[in-house]
């Protein structure tokens, strides 16, 4: 991974955004619904169903999004920095954790600006506020992670 | 006044465990929903990843969830579909199971 200082800096936020978020300690109501009901989604439409689906399941949705995060929050402290540049290679085990956080970043802030349908994209790119301008960056990002992870799956 | 055992016709005698049996073994579906959001990219990857599915089948996946707003990813056993279901969830996406 190779970013500029400024980058890696925005990026450094994002864990302390989404600690309080997948813990459950703070949930945001966005006006468009809770970030929570989006990042831990039901899995059932009947209610007794689900309550027995997430007693099953437990914290464990919560724990192992919270160990990609503090993995992206590690890797993020590594790494070395030359002229404004900050490089780190990634394991395997490190890209998924930065898959992880990245698209539960993108999933917090997208609410935040209020897309709940893809014709607002076309009205989000034409915004300059920096929430909007983090989305859009962090979306450009997780596409270059993509790419370079889609080579090391078997067909 | 006869004897005999009276004759009667062969009926069909419902079998309650056998009903609860083809209720058991009737498969739950693993759905995914579109969500305006999530990459398409990200989605292929994790479609291949999780089922293990080519890159054409996970493509044309990904386009019905695009085009129809949902796809059936995936279909089994309750226990089974529910770990799916926990594993989309995982990496994100919107998932629900449901039967027919």
């Amino acid at each position: 991974m190779r970013l500029g200082t400024r980058e890696r800096d925005l990026l450094r936020s994002l864990p302390g955004q989404l600690r309080p978020l997948l813990s459950g300690d703070r949930d945001l109501d966005t006006g468009s619904g809770w970030v929570r009901e989006r990042l831990f989604p039901a899995a059932y439409d009947d209610p007794m169903d689900e309550l027995e689906y997430r007693q099953l399941v437990g914290t464990s949705p919560a724990d192992d999004r919270l160990a990609a995060v503090e993995d992206f929050a590690a890797t993020l402290d590594g790494g070395a920095v030359r002229r404004g540049v900050w490089t780190a290679d990634l394991t395997p085990e490190q890209a998924d954790a930065w898959l992880s956080a990245l698209n539960d970043a993108r999933l917090t802030l997208a609410m935040v600006v209020g897309i709940t349908d893809e014709s607002q994209w076309r009205r989000a790119a034409a915004r300059t506020d920096p929430t909007t301008i983090a989305l859009t960056w962090l979306g450009w990002l997780q596409e270059e992670l993509l790419t370079a992870l889609m080579t090391t799956l078997d067909d | 006044m006869s004897t005999a055992a009276p004759l009667i016709a062969p009926e069909r005698v419902d079998d309650p465990a056998e009903d609860e049996r083809d209720e058991r073994d009737r498969p739950w579906n693993v759905i995914v929903w579109n969500d305006p959001v999530t990459l398409m990219t990200y989605v292929v990857f994790v479609l291949r990843k999780l089922f293990g599915h080519d890159e054409p089948t996970a493509n044309r996946l990904m386009l019905q969830i695009h085009h129809e707003g949902k796809a059936i990813v995936a279909s089994g056993p309750r226990e089974k579909s529910e770990s799916d279901v926990t594993r989309l969830h995982a990496h994100g996406l919107q998932a629900t199971l449901s039967r027919d």
